[in-house]
């Protein structure tokens, strides 16, 4: 199926079945002011770039579906046929896409913005039965969503705590396992301080380069496979630490060695002393 | 799309307290063993869950919710999760203008909201638990309940209070912008406790219902007998639900298959309350009640020994008569009495001969809390509170001495009203 339209812009936007060319308005707008010219907020709309055809270079979706708000096209282009949007779909999966990091950045930027409102998540989610004001749950993203006045005012996951932990669940199983099984080792009985452990490491995971391949991971091993990611964080990638933090990511795997509470205190744990001043900054940290 | 949107309180709808919530989570998600109490918990929201078409909550409550529920559930909400999965958890509008304790202030520094929520649950999650999880106990009921609200203000901060609230604070709030004609509470055993003693100290004034039966031309006998609180059969929903499991991580799904098997049971109560709602006289109120009771007689028929659930007939009547202002009078004074005084039936009287079509629009109801879990039948030494018993012993491992027991018993006998000494006078 094709269609033919006179005016030339590089945008085309749903009509009926097909795609008919943009208003003349929206010829030369930004990608910003596209969305914004057709009534969407930034954050409603989802970009992706094709690599597949050489006709349609962009694809503007309803965030979380297949619904397509415009379509960017080289200049020459006068029509879109079925065979051109297929070709520049080809390899886009809904499901693969929207991973859960993408999925939370998305809901936070809608909820710093104020951009997601109840009537547009429950049409793109196929939420029934909801309200400006509640919980509920969206199946689609498998994230429970809170609404105030309207809006989206904040999400939570099944197993409540993590978010950070949650895309490496996803992303990478086994890393997560290693991770969980530390935290689990040393903090027995404890859900709170474990999962809140699991949430910390996995953020390290993904701040620090290479992830899990990072080159000073065995100067952090410990108990023959287990791995402290927020400690290779700390001491080679600058990133601040006060005694009483560093306490309680390490705890039940640190020795104080010296440090009798009016001066600096040296804690031990793995491969290196970690000096503390006695207003609990970290001074500096050696090799054993 | 504006279909999907609702934002008034539906037919046959329940508040549920999040407390109640919490003690559920607490022992179903495993996080701790159950109390004596429990049981009284586990069977009010099993009736309230089978029984209500839609579940809401305050806003206080939910914002609480949503800043503590990872800190003191870090590995889960069963209950809330399912909750909400089946039915989704409504509140509406109105925010309790209480002056709140700050116990959490940051600078964002560049943090998103989500973000900055995050970090204060990492920060402060300990203390969410010690300081804000309550699990029911009879001999220390709590009077009031200590909620956490956060804000992001001008300055760039992230500001958490404390607020004090009690749980009519919450229920006025909700029943205050409720279109229907009643609302289903479900609390814990202490809270539950405090409302039953607030209702049931309001008797309706006599006077009123005289000018309302020659009114509407019904005999005072038949509106009084149509009042108050009556014993209503119910399935023994818990003990079904008990003897289902192998597992107590068998509840959400089982619950949820027990609630989609009783739909006829909620299409029933939906039926009768709009009736009532849109009846233009209070005959035909009454007549939807027989039908009602109709149906039940036939419902219970199958179960061998069905509980007593404690339901509340109610009349309706419009909002132009100020009822809305003797009912908020009541919220206010807790003495329905006294804002009965308020009703203009001169009003009443105007419109009835008008025939005016406005007679059924806008009402409001006289009462509103619909149904009670009949408490002392539950702790009677009944075959179902045996049975239940039994399942506890099984599924969580824990066993109730005599003296736990007597405990629950003393503080029914002690500090809550006895309903169904009522309804037997």
């Amino acid at each position: 199926m094709s269609y033919f339209n006179k005016a030339a812009t590089d945008i085309f936007i749903p009509d009926g079945n097909g795609f008919r060319q943009a208003p003349v308005e929206m010829s030369g707008l930004s990608f910003n002011d596209c969305i914004t010219f057709l009534g969407y907020h930034r954050d409603q709309v989802m970009i992706l770039f094709s690599s597949q055809s050489d006709k349609i270079t962009n694809i503007a979706f309803e965030i979380f579906t297949r619904n397509i708000v415009f379509i960017r096209t080289n200049k020459k282009i006068t029509f879109i046929a079925d065979r051109d949007l297929k070709k520049a779909l080809t390899g886009f999966s809904v499901t693969k896409y929207y991973t859960s990091g993408e999925i939370k950045n998305i809901l936070e930027s809608g909820i710093e913005n104020e951009s997601l409102t109840v009537d547009y998540l429950a049409s793109v989610l196929k939420l029934t039965n909801v309200s400006r004001n509640g919980m509920f749950y969206a199946s689609r993203i498998k994230t429970y969503l809170y609404f105030t006045n309207g809006l989206l005012s904040n999400f939570l996951y099944d197993d409540g705590f993590s978010t950070g932990a949650k895309e490496l669940k996803q992303v990478n199983k086994t890393v997560y396992d290693i991770l969980a099984r530390a935290a689990y080792k040393y903090r027995s009985g404890d859900d709170f301080g474990a999962q809140k452990e699991i949430n910390i490491q996995s953020e390290a995971w993904s701040a620090i380069p290479n992830a899990f391949g990072n080159e000073f991971i065995p100067l952090h091993t410990y108990d023959g496979g287990l791995v402290n990611l927020h400690m290779i964080r700390v001491c080679h990638y600058g990133h601040p630490i006060t005694r009483l933090a560093f306490q309680e990511i390490n705890y039940g795997r640190y020795q104080i060695i010296s440090g009798n509470g009016t001066g600096d205190v040296v804690l031990r744990l793995g491969h290196f002393d970690y000096r503390f001043s006695n207003t609990g900054n970290l001074i500096e940290f050696k090799p054993l | 799309m504006e279909d999907l949107i609702q934002d008034t309180v539906n037919y046959n709808s329940a508040y549920i307290s999040l407390s109640l919530l919490d003690e559920l989570d607490y022992c179903l998600g495993g996080y701790g063993k159950p109390t004596p109490e429990f049981i009284f918990s586990l069977n009010t929201f099993v009736e309230s869950f089978i029984g209500c078409s839609e579940f809401y909550t305050s806003l206080d409550e939910l914002n609480h919710l949503s800043l503590t529920a990872p800190a003191i559930f870090p590995t889960g909400r069963p209950i809330l999760n399912m909750l909400v999965r089946e039915t989704g958890l409504k509140f509406v509008s109105g925010v309790l203008e209480t002056p709140g304790r700050v116990i959490y202030k940051v600078n964002r520094e560049g943090k998103s909201k989500k973000e900055a929520e995050q970090e204060f649950i990492t920060e402060y999650g300990r203390k969410l638990k010690t300081d804000y999880f309550i699990q029911s106990d009879v001999s220390k009921p709590a009077t009031k309940l200590p909620l956490v609200t956060g804000e992001f203000n001008d300055e760039d901060e992230f500001i958490v209070s404390e607020v004090q609230t009690s749980s009519h604070d919450l229920i006025s709030n909700l029943i205050s912008v409720s279109n229907t004609s009643t609302i289903q509470t479900t609390l814990p055993i202490g809270l539950y406790g405090q409302q039953v003693n607030e209702i049931v100290k309001t008797p309706y004034s006599i006077e009123a219902l005289e000018k309302l039966s020659k009114l509407h031309q019904v005999q005072l006998e038949n509106l009084l007998e149509s009042l108050g609180y009556h014993y209503l059969p119910i399935p023994p929903f818990t003990t079904i639900l008990l003897a289902q499991l192998d597992n107590i991580d068998q509840i959400p799904a089982k619950l949820a298959q027990l609630r989609a098997d009783f739909q006829e049971l909620r299409e029933h109560f939906i039926l009768l309350e709009r009736q009532i709602q849109e009846s233009p006289t209070i005959r035909e109120q009454l007549d939807a009640r027989k039908a009602f009771n109709s149906f039940w007689t036939t419902f219970v028929k199958k179960y061998v020994d069905p509980s007593h659930r404690l339901l509340h007939n109610h009349l309706d009547v419009f909002q132009n008569a100020d009822l809305d202002k003797s009912a908020n009078t009541f919220l206010k004074s807790h003495d329905l009495k006294d804002g009965l005084k308020e009703i203009n039936f001169a009003k009443i009287a105007g419109k009835i001969l008008t025939h005016s079509m406005d007679w059924f629009k806008d009402r409001k109801v006289i009462n509103r809390f619909k149904g009670l879990t009949n408490i002392w039948e539950l702790f009677q030494n009944s075959t179902n509170i045996n049975q239940q018993l039994k399942h506890f012993e099984r599924l969580f491992v824990v066993s109730f001495s005599n003296a736990e027991l007597k405990r629950i018993h003393d503080f029914i006998n002690n500090k809550v009203t006895n309903i169904p000494k009522k309804i037997s006078t």
